[in-house]
Order: C-alpha cells, then sequence, then structure tokens
C-alpha cells in the first residue's frame, strides 16, 4: 500500500517534468542519421547528435535549423516526426491557418528556455504561464489597436491586416519572466536590498516582464504584417526578443539601483 | 534593403519609446 502510494505521488510530481521533454517517435531518413534522440522545451526542438545537439525552430508547422540570426531550411533529410503532448498542440495550432492569411507565432529566444527548469508545484508554473498568455494576448491586442493599426482579437488570436498571430504558451514571456527573476536575485544580493524593497523589487519584475514582453510581441506582429510570414520577419522577431530583454533587464536594474541602501 | 531596416529599427524605436513612457513614471516616482 505504501509502495503504492509512494508510486502515485511520485508519478505526480514526475509529471509536469515529463511535460517538459516530449518523447517524439520518428524514423530517421537522409542524412540526419546522426540524429539519436530528441529533446524539446518551448517552440524548440534539439536533434541531439553524438557531436552536436541541432536546434530546431517549430515556426509555422514547420522545422526549421536554425543558425545564429539566419536561418536555414532544414532539407529533405528532416526525419518523420511524430509528436505527442503538448508538441501536438503546439504543431497543430501552428500548421492551421490559411495561406491567404497565414498564422505567425511568436516563440521566446531559443536562449532563454535553456535556464534551468523550475519544478510545477501545484500547477502554478502551468497557471502562471496561461496568465501570461492570456494578458499577452489582451494586452499586444490593445497596444496594436492604440497605435491605430487594424487587429481584432479571438481567443489567443489576433487577426490583423496580412497574419494572424497565434499568442501560443511559449510566447507568453514566463522563460524572460524567470531570466528577470535570476536578475533580481543577483541585483538583491549585489545591491544589499532590505528583504522589503526586494519583495518590492520582485513583484515589479513580474510586471516588468508582462510589458516588454507585449512589446516584444507587438513589434514582431507590426513585423510579420509588414513582411507576411518570412524569414525577413522571423529575423526581426529575434531582435525584437533581444531588444526585450534588454529593456527589460535595463527595468530591473534600474529599479534595484533605485531601491538600494542609503537610499530614502 | 534600407526599406527593411528603417521599418525594423522604427519598430524598435517606438517599441523602446512606449517602453520608457511607461517605465518614466515609475523613475520619477523613485526619484
Amino acid at each position: 500500500m505504501t509502495t503504492l502510494l509512494a508510486t502515485i505521488l511520485m508519478l505526480v510530481i514526475a509529471a509536469p517534468a515529463a511535460a517538459q521533454t516530449w518523447q517524439v517517435d520518428y524514423t530517421t531518413r537522409g542524412d540526419i542519421s546522426q540524429v539519436t534522440q530528441f529533446y524539446g522545451t518551448g517552440a524548440w526542438l534539439f536533434l541531439k547528435t553524438p557531436t552536436t545537439d541541432i536546434p530546431v525552430y517549430l515556426q509555422n508547422g514547420g522545422w526549421q535549423y536554425q543558425g545564429s540570426y539566419g536561418q536555414v531550411n532544414l532539407p529533405e533529410a528532416i526525419p518523420d516526426i511524430k509528436f505527442t503532448g503538448s508538441y501536438d498542440q503546439a504543431v497543430a495550432s501552428l500548421a492551421s491557418g490559411d495561406s491567404a492569411n497565414p498564422e505567425v507565432a511568436t516563440p521566446e529566444l531559443a536562449i532563454l528556455g535553456k535556464l534551468p527548469a523550475f519544478p510545477d508545484v501545484g500547477g502554478v508554473k502551468t497557471a502562471l504561464r496561461h496568465t501570461y498568455q492570456h494578458a499577452t494576448a489582451v494586452g499586444t491586442a490593445g497596444l496594436l489597436k492604440a497605435l491605430g493599426g487594424p487587429v481584432e482579437r479571438e481567443g489567443m488570436r489576433l487577426h490583423l491586416k496580412r497574419v494572424t498571430l497565434h499568442v501560443i504558451e511559449w510566447c507568453s514571456g514566463v522563460d524572460l519572466l524567470k531570466f528577470l527573476l535570476l536578475g533580481a536575485g543577483v541585483l538583491f544580493i549585489a545591491a544589499r536590498l532590505t528583504p522589503a524593497r526586494g519583495l518590492v523589487l520582485v513583484a515589479a519584475v513580474f510586471l516588468i516582464a508582462l510589458e516588454v514582453n507585449i512589446l516584444r510581441v507587438s513589434a514582431t506582429a507590426i513585423g510579420y504584417d509588414a513582411w507576411g510570414r518570412s524569414d525577413l520577419a522571423w529575423m526581426w522577431k529575434e531582435r525584437f526578443g533581444w531588444a526585450a530583454m534588454v529593456l527589460g533587464s535595463l527595468q530591473v536594474g534600474g529599479l534595484a539601483f533605485a531601491l538600494r541602501k542609503g537610499k530614502p | 534593403m534600407i526599406n527593411e531596416v528603417l521599418i525594423g529599427f522604427g519598430i524598435l524605436a517606438v517599441l523602446a519609446v512606449i517602453d520608457l513612457c511607461i517605465a518614466l513614471p515609475f523613475i520619477l516616482v523613485l526619484r
């Protein structure tokens, strides 16, 4: 009985972690035979070979190899991939949409996905991700409307002039939030903040992350609307991602500076 | 090419200005 309970408990604890790594069945053809394994988080899939891990970015239902700033479409050699779990949903949602008004998504920078994953205790992480996803969709729609763009929000989808922007889970900004929280932690120690001021900083980080993510998604949406679904728009999406990271970091840094000891 | 750079950096500039508009009140209050 105890063993059974322990097993159930372990399964419950392990479940969120398991959702982070997708089991992928595939049959290899072509010269990616070196690929021994797939793993992934967010909108990223890594093709593991004995010598290197090739990051593959899920975009618009297709797989693309991502170089530093450019991107190269994977050749024919891409293996047949069957997804399970959340990836299925991600692929299904991204593959939909017609070609006249293609669907695009704005997942976060891949590098942010490399940060250590926090355990999803009590589903808090999932809830936070969904809250941020929703807030980003609403905020982006509001901002684009304020900027005078024709935008219509339908749940997590924003219908723009040329494209439909789908604010998927991986656009939510929680990876950026994690990055900024880690930064705030370092600044808390470095600036020798009092615990109360540390709390103010942490609370502000939640708002800052959401704000810069809305800006990032909005900027990317404007780019996609200007250039359509293209490599160019994707390249700028990455740049806006970096810009959002810098803006967020500046704000957190500035706030920590303002809250430091000796200040009233 | 120039067009692309103009649009891209134009969007970036708008992004930065909006960010400043949001952050400025906080900076002023904290000062």
